[in-house]
């Protein structure tokens, strides 16, 4: 299944990445960073959950609180565990969606949010498949028109 | 005058183009429903951020 690319870095964007959206087109927030947070999941953190462990490294079996984690500026690279360098990305989004100190109702508009650009991500794949199946049958017909012209000529 | 067979196939062309300009607008209004839907998601959670996260 195709996936749709970025108009900004011609890179696949796939249903995990960051979207940002203009006009009809949907391009990665962060062509360097395609899952990094979004500004939204950046403020619900520093503001929700500054005070506690947000992200756990199972290869080192620790937990780290945000400024513990690893930012590195010249690698585009940011939360990886200070440790062994693991991107820590998708836990940090995890904690926050699932943090009892997060509003409710932000977390649900969060989730909603990013499962609403997971959709569109895999229905644009689903109907740009069916866009080509029906421009191959275009095609295909074509073809069969003129090889009858030239055998019936 | 044509052939059976070149009117036929020249008649499945036609429905072949038919189908895909027809489906291809559909699709389009397809994915401009889901970016709408996604940019309404969006909007809805900075909308509840508003009121919920700079209150306190």
């Amino acid at each position: 299944m195709a996936e749709p690319k970025c108009p900004r870095c011609m890179q696949w964007i796939t249903p995990d990445d960051t979207l940002a959206f203009e006009g009809n087109q949907v391009f990665h927030l962060d062509c360097n960073r395609p899952r990094d947070l979004s500004p939204e999941e950046r403020v619900l953190l520093s503001k929700y959950c500054g005070g506690h462990a947000v992200a756990v490294c199972r290869g080192c079996v620790q937990d780290f609180r945000q400024f513990e984690l690893g930012s590195d500026s010249l690698g585009n690279r940011s939360h990886f565990c200070p440790r062994c360098r693991a991107d820590l990305t998708a836990h940090l989004r995890e904690h926050l969606y699932s943090c009892v100190i997060v509003p409710s109702q932000i977390r649900v508009r969060a989730r909603a949010a990013r499962e609403a650009a997971k959709r569109l991500v895999k229905k644009s794949s689903q109907l740009r498949d069916l866009a080509d199946v029906l421009m191959r049958e275009a095609e295909a017909s074509v073809a069969a028109l003129r090889e009858t012209m030239r055998r019936t000529a | 005058m044509l052939p059976e067979e070149v009117r036929l196939k020249a008649q499945e062309v036609r429905d072949a183009a038919r189908r895909l300009a027809k489906h291809s607008s559909e699709l389009r209004e397809r994915a401009d429903v889901l970016m709408r839907e996604a940019e309404a998601a969006v909007a809805a959670l900075r909308e509840t951020m508003q009121r919920t996260v700079w209150r306190d």
